[in-house]
């Protein structure tokens, strides 16, 4: 377009100078061509180069508008597209969406929030939040899991009153370091739930199913070995005693599976007692005085304070330091040291157990308290681990209120220790106990 | 024994001998006991372990069967199953227990761990002598307790 303008005015300015020259042949034809010529194109050297100059200036300051309205056309419409495409996105997500605003107003509510709850979009918008989505509480509270440490789910009431387990994660949004308000993801976890449960009474059946031939496998041995059917040769004698320890082993480990899915299916009763941890140290010592005189370890007990008595449930507690006491011997070779301490701190009572045995690698440590996790030296160390022991002990301490921790080296020892608040442990209302 | 701090804290016998030559039963002077247990292997078991102590021994194989078998037979002791088929032991002994001649006839509930979980239900139990868990005892257990509440019973 420029182009074709600059062109026209450039023959224009051609055919005038050419036309004033001919002119001025005509009506001067006694003065020199050459006089005028050269004058002449320096004129038109000028003109021209004012004519381009100007062109160039109009063109980049001004965009001509039919060549930029295509350019905000396609904006906008990939603007709305994504539009579009984000309030689909949100409204179809998997999970349930609300979103309020800073006065707790709902913004957003989406389709699975829409069929999650049972509330429309359209009655909800602008509706406080805590008018939408009530939680009760004491479903809440009574289903999570005792174990502080798991995650447990709220429950959320529907529409209709009806209610269903929820888990969820909330964030606040906003721009730059104002927030404008906050969006949350919900989802029903009963299926999840279901699932956990369903887990736990499979073991529980299975455990309960393998007891009754394990039993029978037990009494029979012992009977053999009690003479009820005879004097049994000394190589018989060594043999069903094999047989009788590897029942017994096994129904160890079908006791302490039973034992966790009971802490973890929330049903253990916590019944906490006035418990005197000395006397009850000095009990599992006792019976674990066995394995280390078996391996020839040397053991000191020691109350560095005077330890008060605490509300704890002594079947549990006991449980812990009969497995850390077990492990302490097991995981040492022989003539190890071991040493097990309780003392008094501001707000709790602190039991360490050492030893300087193998140690755990460092790339060991963080799986320790994981569920069927063994060392990949224990194993070929020891034949007698579960992989639960540590496990339940952590469970334990979960329950009581208490934490667990070690400081362990490979090839120096590992120090165990625990604490139980001096405040106790509250009880818990359950249906089960713990088997020993 | 855990076991036997249960059954001790229960019965409360002060001074109960413990031995196991305790001269409870003579084959002259037989003490009768009923086991009600389906699983035949379990009550065979206790069975030849009580017979060669001296008792003389009944089996029934359900919490019905072994009501009747008690009526008749009027024992000195029941080991209890509690899960068992055509009546559970828990209804048994509550129905044995509405029977004024068997209010305090010593009955020791053989159980799987899970199916009696606390010792304060034994009252819901009507007075049972003594929880035992089955895999984690002997048959030896189970002769002692039998003669301590015997013993005491005499």
């Amino acid at each position: 377009m420029n182009e074709n303008k600059n062109l026209v005015m450039f023959v224009f300015a051609v055919i005038f100078v050419s036309v004033f020259f001919c002119g001025l042949t005509l009506i001067a034809p006694h003065l020199n061509f050459l006089t005028y010529a050269i004058p002449a194109a320096f004129f038109l050297i000028i003109i021209l180069n004012i004519v381009l100059y100007m062109q160039l200036i109009k063109g980049s300051m001004i965009p001509t508008v039919p060549d930029v309205q295509p350019v905000i056309d396609k904006d906008i419409s990939s603007f709305e597209t994504d539009k579009i495409k984000y309030e689909a996105i949100l409204a179809y997500i998997g999970e349930g969406l609300v979103v309020i605003d800073k006065a707790g107003k709902i913004i957003t509510f989406n389709k699975a929030a829409e069929s999650l709850l049972g509330w429309k979009e359209h009655e909800v918008l602008g509706r406080e939040l805590t008018e939408v989505i009530k939680i009760d509480y004491a479903s809440s509270i009574n289903e999570s899991k005792i174990t502080p440490s798991r995650q447990s789910a709220l429950y959320f009431m529907r529409k209709d009153g009806t209610k269903f387990p929820a888990a969820i994660t909330t964030t606040s949004y906003g721009v730059n370091s104002s927030i404008l308000g906050t969006a949350t993801l919900f989802r029903d976890v009963t299926m999840e739930q279901n699932v956990d449960k369903m887990k736990n009474e499979f073991i529980s059946l299975a455990s309960h199913q393998l007891r009754t031939p394990l039993a029978a496998i037990k009494w029979y041995t012992e009977m053999l070995l009690k003479g009820d059917a005879g004097k049994l040769l000394p190589e018989q004698t060594s043999y069903a005693e094999t047989i009788y320890s590897s029942t017994q082993r096994m129904i160890d480990l079908v006791n302490l599976l039973l034992n966790i899915s009971r802490i973890e299916s929330g049903r253990i009763n916590v019944e906490p007692l006035p418990t005197d941890l000395k006397k009850l140290v000095n009990e599992v010592v006792e019976e674990v005085k066995i394995r280390y005189e078996e391996k020839k370890h040397t053991y000191t007990v020691n109350f560095k304070e005077p330890i008060p008595i605490i509300n704890v449930d002594p079947r549990l507690i006991r449980q812990v330091y009969v497995n850390l006491l077990t492990n302490a011997a097991k995981y040492t070779p022989e003539k190890g040291q071991l040493k097990i301490e309780l003392s008094k701190g501001a707000t709790d009572i602190i039991s360490d157990i050492s030893d300087n045995g193998y140690g755990i690698p460092d790339t060991d440590q963080d799986k320790l308290f994981g569920k069927f996790f063994r060392g990949i030296k224990t194993v070929t160390r020891e034949n007698g681990g579960t992989g639960l022991g540590l496990y339940l002990v952590r469970d334990i301490i979960d329950v009581s209120h208490g934490k667990i921790w070690f400081k362990s080296k490979e090839g120096k020892g590992t120090t165990f220790s625990f604490s139980l608040p001096l405040s106790g442990t509250p009880a818990k209302k359950g249906v089960l106990t713990l088997e020993t | 024994m855990g076991i036997f701090d249960n059954f001790k804290a229960l019965f409360q016998p002060p001074n109960s001998p413990q031995q196991d030559n305790t001269p409870v039963a003579k084959p002259t002077n037989q003490k009768k006991i009923v086991i009600v247990e389906d699983e035949k292997i379990l009550a065979d078991a206790l069975g030849i372990k009580l017979e060669h102590e001296g008792f003389q021994i009944l089996k029934a194989e359900n919490g019905q069967t072994g009501l009747d078998m008690i009526k008749q037979n009027k024992p000195d002791a029941v080991l209890l199953d509690l899960m068992m088929p055509v009546m559970d032991g828990k209804t048994m002994l509550r129905k044995l227990r509405e029977i004024p001649e068997f209010k305090f006839t010593p009955v020791v509930v053989l159980t799987n761990a899970g199916e009696v979980d606390n010792i304060k239900e034994t009252k819901e139990y009507d007075n049972a002598a003594a929880f035992l868990i089955k895999s984690n005892i002997n048959p030896e257990d189970v002769v002692k307790v039998v003669k301590d509440l015997l013993t005491v019973h005499l």
